[in-house]
């Protein structure tokens, strides 16, 4: 009853970035961005302006579509489009947890495997795969970085590659094209996580293993800042604020036009800041129709990409260009959080309800052994 | 020179066998809480195979994890997995968790378990309020210390049927969800995500629901009944299962016996077998959490003992019994 309830509030808060940002904030001990929109929330007006340099809720912006990343963007993903798509948005097929086994195998030699996927397309709903033939770097928690060739298969772009450690993996895929006198770079990223089992390892090992780490050889990429207290086994849940800054050979990027689509293709787009960071609010958009259909490990993925454009020109493959046009793409999932499905209340109250149940049996059970002269009483 | 180290190691053991029991588990428990509930504010972590209640979900505090929730886990593999590379993490930590017991055996109820230590506290206090403590006398006794068998059964049997894909993800660690541990320990570092019922799937919301009102039970049960939890507590048959090469134990000389029952007054699991079994060697029963308090109210010399590895740590002797009662300590037992 109350997930109904929870449900039907967050449908209304759809509507309200702030409101959203409240009930999300009122949802949980969760994990805050925390990078000073907190008075914003709180107030539509303050948000607006709030959008205007770099942050915003999702909601009431652009909307659904393609959220303006273009058709044709590019982005890796550790989700399988099989199974994205498989049985539409109300429980995907075998939909399991990053951590919990997506998209996990193992080499001949018995070493954890992992796997991401290339797509086009702006909606991650409906994104489809694609082939392309350019290998990929794959850096790995210890911040080294090896290049993985992708066979030209014709099938789907897919890269798999082995996950020794736990700890985030940075997988890149970059293209670059020649259209007219642009030379258009496209990275794409993901980062995939291997966690196997939390209990055990020292809190330092975990805090170093979360750290976002970035790389050299790469021209443009999408950093998403770490949540508060945030490890292996942290996930994203509707009502976060997620912060990604925008980075061209390592430093900001100021002015980038940001686009975030969540898995539905809600979409808001956003110019980074001075510090080249752009600011959403995960909305809430998993709605299944009866609360025995909901899952809490549901998994839906956002797009997030930035684009600008520079006046850099050079030569490339014997072409000559006057400008350069980079589009960084990052993509990730979020789940249900625990406000989603677990409600305080209920739980005080059966609580209580144990405890006054015990309680009153013990006092019930004593009074009746402390009369056993009632039939004295009854002479009298 | 050794007839001199002969008198200091007597009168070492003197002063053990004289030791005020009831203040020295006091401080022992006390420290135990502490190091357990919050020493992994200290970067303090002794893995996850400790042999009592050092909650899992006490995720700041805890100063390692309570054996019971990995196991879960663990047994929750696909089968191909269990039996096969997986099957060599559960052997391992069921390696650990034997090490750690093996020590002190149920000594790690009776001393270690913050949840024990917790009903001792709760004891306490419903002390110092002058009510009245229950008991659930014999037959009751007798008719429910078959629960924590099954509940045991049961925590190893539902995660194998996850694992063999009978039983839902949201079934996962069952006992851990219906453990009282897992909603009071974390209030003690200030958690309170424990509190809530979990309306995701049918499974999770009577298991979370179960797990409320067993907390609520446990809460008015402990303070009225000495050790209310142990009696059910899987934990403790599982330790029962494997007892029998541990170091410490507690041991009976039937013959000197002279069944006066102090041993069972005083005895918190109202293990009726420590007064009346004069033919068993090793005293220890299923229930016992070898708090060592029988030990402390027996009155005939060399009775009870403990013993690590072979060696005679303390016994019962007339005058460690006296100086006892003149104090008080360790006489809170119950009469019949
Ligand atoms: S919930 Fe209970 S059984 Fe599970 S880890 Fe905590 S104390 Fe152990
Ligand atoms: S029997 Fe009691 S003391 Fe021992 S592990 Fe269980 S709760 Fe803790
Ligand atoms: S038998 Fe002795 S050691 Fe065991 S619980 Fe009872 S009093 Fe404690």
């Amino acid at each position: 009853m109350r997930i109904i309830h929870l449900l039907a509030a967050s449908a209304i808060l759809l509507v309200s970035g702030a409101s959203l940002a409240q009930h999300a904030e009122a949802a949980k001990a969760m994990n805050h961005g925390g990078q000073g929109d907190a008075h914003a929330r709180n107030n539509p007006e303050k948000q607006e302006a709030a959008r205007g340099r770099g942050s915003a809720s999702m909601a009431g912006s652009n909307g659904r579509g393609d959220g303006g990343q273009g058709d044709g963007v590019l982005w890796l993903t550790d989700a399988s489009a099989f199974k994205r798509n498989g049985k539409g948005s109300g429980r995907p097929a075998g939909d399991k947890p990053a951590g919990g086994g997506r998209m996990a195998g193992m080499d001949k030699d018995g070493v954890p495997t992992r796997r991401v996927w290339l797509n086009v397309g702006g909606n991650p709903k409906t994104a489809r795969p694609v082939t392309a033939e350019e290998s990929a770097l794959v850096q790995g928690p210890d911040g080294n970085t090896r290049e993985i060739a992708v066979e030209p298969h014709g099938g789907p772009y897919n890269v798999k590659f082995p996950t020794p450690s736990q700890g985030s993996y940075n997988v890149y895929f970059t293209r670059r094209a020649l259209a007219r006198d642009t030379l258009n770079i496209t990275l794409a990223k993901a980062e995939v996580v291997f966690a196997s089992m939390g209990h055990g390892m020292p809190k330092d090992v975990a805090a170093r293993l979360v750290v976002p780490r970035t790389e050299a050889r790469i021209p443009v990429e999408i950093v998403r800042e770490r949540q508060d207290k945030e490890t292996l086994f942290t996930r994203l849940n509707y009502g976060d604020e997620i912060v990604f800054q925008v980075l061209q050979a390592g430093k900001p990027v100021q002015n980038a036009r940001v686009t975030f689509t969540s898995g539905q293709g809600w979409s808001n787009s956003v110019q980074s800041d001075e510090d080249g960071r752009a600011t959403f609010t995960v909305i809430r958009d998993y709605y299944p129709e009866d609360w025995r259909l909901f899952d809490k490990r549901h998994r839906e993925n956002y797009l997030v990409s930035a684009s600008f454009s520079t006046p850099e020109a050079g030569e490339y493959l014997g072409g000559k260009y006057a400008a350069t046009r980079y589009t960084a793409t990052l993509s990730g999932a979020y789940y249900p959080g625990m406000a989603d499905y677990e409600s305080y209340s209920s739980g005080l109250m059966v609580g209580t309800a144990g405890l006054l149940f015990t309680g009153s049996s013990v006092w019930l059970y004593r009074r009746r052994r402390v009369k056993p002269y009632q039939e004295v009483r009854f002479d009298e | 020179m050794s007839e001199c180290r002969g008198r200091s190691t007597s009168r070492i053991r003197r002063a053990v066998n004289n030791v005020d029991l009831q203040s020295f588990r006091f401080w022992f428990q006390f420290t135990a809480f502490v190091l357990f509930v919050y020493g992994g504010y200290l970067a303090i972590d002794l893995g996850n195979s400790i042999p009592m209640f050092s909650c899992g979900y006490n995720r700041e505090g805890r100063a390692g994890v309570c054996y019971l929730l990995p196991l879960q886990h663990q047994l929750a593999r696909p089968w191909e997995q269990l039996f096969s590379a997986a099957g060599i993490a559960v052997l391992t930590g069921f390696g650990l968790f034997f090490l750690w017991f093996i020590v002190l055996n149920k000594g790690w109820c009776g001393f270690m378990c913050p949840l024990g230590t917790l009903q001792d506290w709760l004891t306490s206090l419903r002390k110092r309020t002058g009510i009245r403590y229950s008991l659930y006398g014999e037959k009751p006794f007798n008719a429910l210390s078959w629960v924590k068998f099954v509940l045991l059964a049961l925590m190893i049997l539902i995660p194998l049927g996850i694992g063999g894909g009978w039983f839902s993800h949201d079934m996962g660690a069952p006992f851990c969800q219906i453990c009282p541990g897992r909603v009071v320990l974390p209030l003690f570092t200030g958690d309170t995500t424990q509190l809530t019922l979990d309306f995701s799937s049918v499974s999770g919301l009577v298991l979370t629901g179960l797990g409320m009102f067993i907390a609520g039970m446990f809460l008015i049960g402990s303070f009225i009944k000495k050790r209310f939890f142990c009696f059910f507590c899987p934990m403790s048959a599982l330790h029962y299962l494997i007892a029998k090469p541990a170091l410490l134990k507690l041991k009976k000389d039937g013959e000197t016996c002279t069944k006066c029952g102090n041993c069972f007054n005083v005895c918190d699991m109202e293990i009726r077998a420590i007064a009346d079994d004069i033919v068993k060697k090793d005293a220890m029963t299923d229930d016992c959490t070898l708090c060592l308090k029988c030990v402390a109210a027996c009155p005939e010399p060399g009775t009870l003992k403990v013993e690590f590895a072979g060696l005679k740590i303390f016994e019962s002797t007339e005058e460690g019994f006296l100086k006892r009662m003149n104090k008080g300590a360790g006489c809170d037992g119950h009469s019949h």
